[in-house]
């Protein structure tokens, strides 16, 4: 008996690790690859560990494109989204959790709907509207249209009904506070851990976006880091400098890693609580 | 609360307009949602059904063909191909990552592995890397000279494999594996959560029963779970039809080798955003759409029946 279980547990703990392997080696690849030239890149058999050209292809990035340009684009971008997703989610989670008004029935299920739909099949009329309001080339189309996005109100007001006591709004009116600021006085504060988790998951997808940078922004000052890597994929057929694509597909991904591991208890948490009461 | 009100007798139910006036302060908190609905989603959909009638290519006047942008779609073997590449890599790249991604939530939700968060962080890493870096990396991976896998099969004896060239026929398998390799954690963690919503009673009186580790598998944990691996596999399968990002950067706009690596969305793309046939691409837009809501349809119906 004793025996079996130690078999199972080995066998258990070499498929649940074997995943992890294989799920790290292309994150490790990538930083090893990054250390190295391009001509060590195409040897045979290829690098699996770390060389000692890094500095060299940092400077081969910094030359070649304005990397850190569009990095503080990205930045900035996500940073703009996330404050505006915060807000208007907020808002809206907590309308849905806490009032009955004329419609809310509907006017929910119109929202959820839209989760279901592939909004980005329609991406060419938005791309119209998006002309229309002259913000081609401007980061604005990609900070405001998903902004109000379905999913963050969704998860808002799991979040709002299953910890902010109905109490606290009595309490508010009871000492004289408008009922328009209630949630901003009372109930926005509460809300941090909510924020920080919803926050994140926000930074990384607006950070990765590739599809919207790519149909919006023309000028090279405007470009976020997807695609910069595409920039410096180039012309295929004239081969390009991969060990100055593998650093700057490292720098592109590093800062948003570091985050989620000091997050990511947070982050994971707070999906799996929306995947049950979901 | 609201059967509440609904009860109410008639003469004291006050009037809907003045109910609703009475409500501008929930009104003014979801407006932002239904502004932008309204501007970034509602509209552009009816708009591409308007388009997908039209021949436009962008910047002169749109001149209505009818329905001959479908007619064009259903002569060109190059849409037929992307529909079938699409398919075919939302199909079959569900079934080894269901089945791993379900073993693996099991096991960590058995307790038989000690270090459960640390496996959780690992498997659900790649959500948050950059979808367009890693396809880079996995282009390398599988590349021809001084690739990954190749330097495996020249290890083992064998011929290299033209992974990415050729005639394209293992292009849609580096696809597959880039996508199963971004969202099988993503799945795992919401199967694990819901393994871990199992009441623990009902596993206890399945051990005091004597039931096998198979029949409670079998009998209590994938049945309740099924309703959650329901809904998750329907929304990554919608998912799949607008992949984009990973076909993009390993075929290229193109599609690579024969278009074997073309998708929907890249088709949509590219005639839209570089040869500027808009309603045409409006009309691969509608076959996605129409994809979808066959989709949610059957899911429906899956649903409706069982629950």
């Amino acid at each position: 008996m004793q025996k079996t279980n130690r078999f199972n547990r080995v066998l258990l703990y070499t498929i649940v690790s074997l995943g992890a392997l294989l799920i790290l080696f292309p994150i490790y690849w990538m930083f090893a690859l990054a250390t190295h030239t391009t001509s060590d890149i195409f040897s045979f058999p290829p690098p699996v560990w770390f060389g000692t050209f890094l500095i060299t292809n940092i400077h081969g990035l910094l030359g070649s494109v304005s990397f850190l340009r569009h990095m503080w684009n990205s930045v900035y971008v996500a940073a703009a989204h996330v404050a505006l997703v915060l807000l208007f989610t907020s808002m809206g989670g907590y309308a849905f959790a806490m009032y009955r008004f004329p419609g809310h029935r509907w006017l929910f299920a119109l929202c959820l709907s839209t989760l279901m739909i592939p909004w980005i099949a329609n991406i060419i009329p938005w791309f119209i509207i998006i002309r229309e309001l002259g913000w081609i080339d401007n980061h604005l189309a990609l900070i405001v249209p998903n902004a109000a996005n379905a999913f963050g109100i969704f998860w808002m007001r799991q979040y709002v009904q299953s910890s902010v006591p109905r109490d606290l709004l009595d309490q508010a009116r009871v000492d004289g506070c408008h009922e328009w600021l209630i949630y901003f006085r009372v109930v926005a504060p509460t809300l941090t851990p909510a924020f920080s988790a919803l926050g994140i998951f926000m930074f990384v997808l607006s950070w990765n976006n590739f599809i919207v940078p790519l149909v919006v922004l023309r000028s090279d000052r405007l470009y976020t880091l997807p695609l910069t890597l595409v920039q410096l994929m180039g012309d295929p057929l004239r081969g390009y400098d991969v060990g100055v694509l593998m650093t700057a597909a490292s720098l592109a991904v590093l800062p948003i890693i570091v985050l989620f591991l000091f997050l990511s208890r947070r982050f994971i948490s707070g999906l799996m609580a929306g995947a049950i009461k979901g | 609360m609201s059967s509440h009100t609904d009860t109410l007798p008639a003469h004291r139910h006050p009037g809907l307009l003045k109910r609703m006036r009475r409500s501008w302060v929930p009104y003014t908190y979801i407006a932002p949602f239904y502004i932008l609905f309204m501007i970034f989603m509602a509209f552009p959909i009816v708009f591409s059904l308007y388009l997908s009638v039209q021949h436009w290519d962008g910047l002169s006047p749109m001149r209505f063909i009818g329905f001959d942008n479908f007619m064009r779609l259903a002569g060109d073997p190059m849409f037929w191909r992307a529909l079938n590449n699409t398919l075919f890599i939302g199909i079959v790249a569900h079934i080894p990552m269901l089945l791993f991604a379900l073993v693996v939530a099991f096991i960590l939700d058995s307790g038989f592995i000690r270090s459960q968060h640390l496996y959780r962080t690992i498997y659900f890493m790649p959500v948050v890397v950059s979808s367009v870096a890693i396809s880079i990396v996995f282009s390398n991976i599988f590349g021809l000279r001084s690739g990954i896998i190749n330097l495996f099969v020249v290890m083992l004896g064998g011929q290299r494999i033209n992974f990415l060239g050729g005639q394209g026929e293992w292009i849609r398998l580096v696809i597959m594996t880039i996508f199963i390799w971004r969202w099988l954690g993503w799945n795992m963690v919401i199967y694990l959560a819901g393994l871990q919503s199992i009441p623990g009673e009902l596993y206890e009186s399945a051990r005091i029963d004597g039931a096998s580790w198979p029949q409670v598998l079998f009998r209590i944990s994938l049945p309740m779970i099924r309703p959650v691996v329901l809904f998750s596999l329907v929304l990554s399968v919608v998912g799949t039809f607008t992949l984009f990002d990973e076909p993009f950067v390993v075929a290229g706009v193109e599609g690579g080798p024969n278009r074997m690596g073309l998708s929907l969305m890249v088709l949509l793309y590219r005639n839209a955003f570089r040869y500027s046939r808009f309603g045409y691409a409006a009309a691969v837009a509608l076959v996605m759409t129409i994809m979808t809501v066959i989709v949610a349809l059957m899911n429906a119906k899956l649903f409706g029946k069982k629950d």
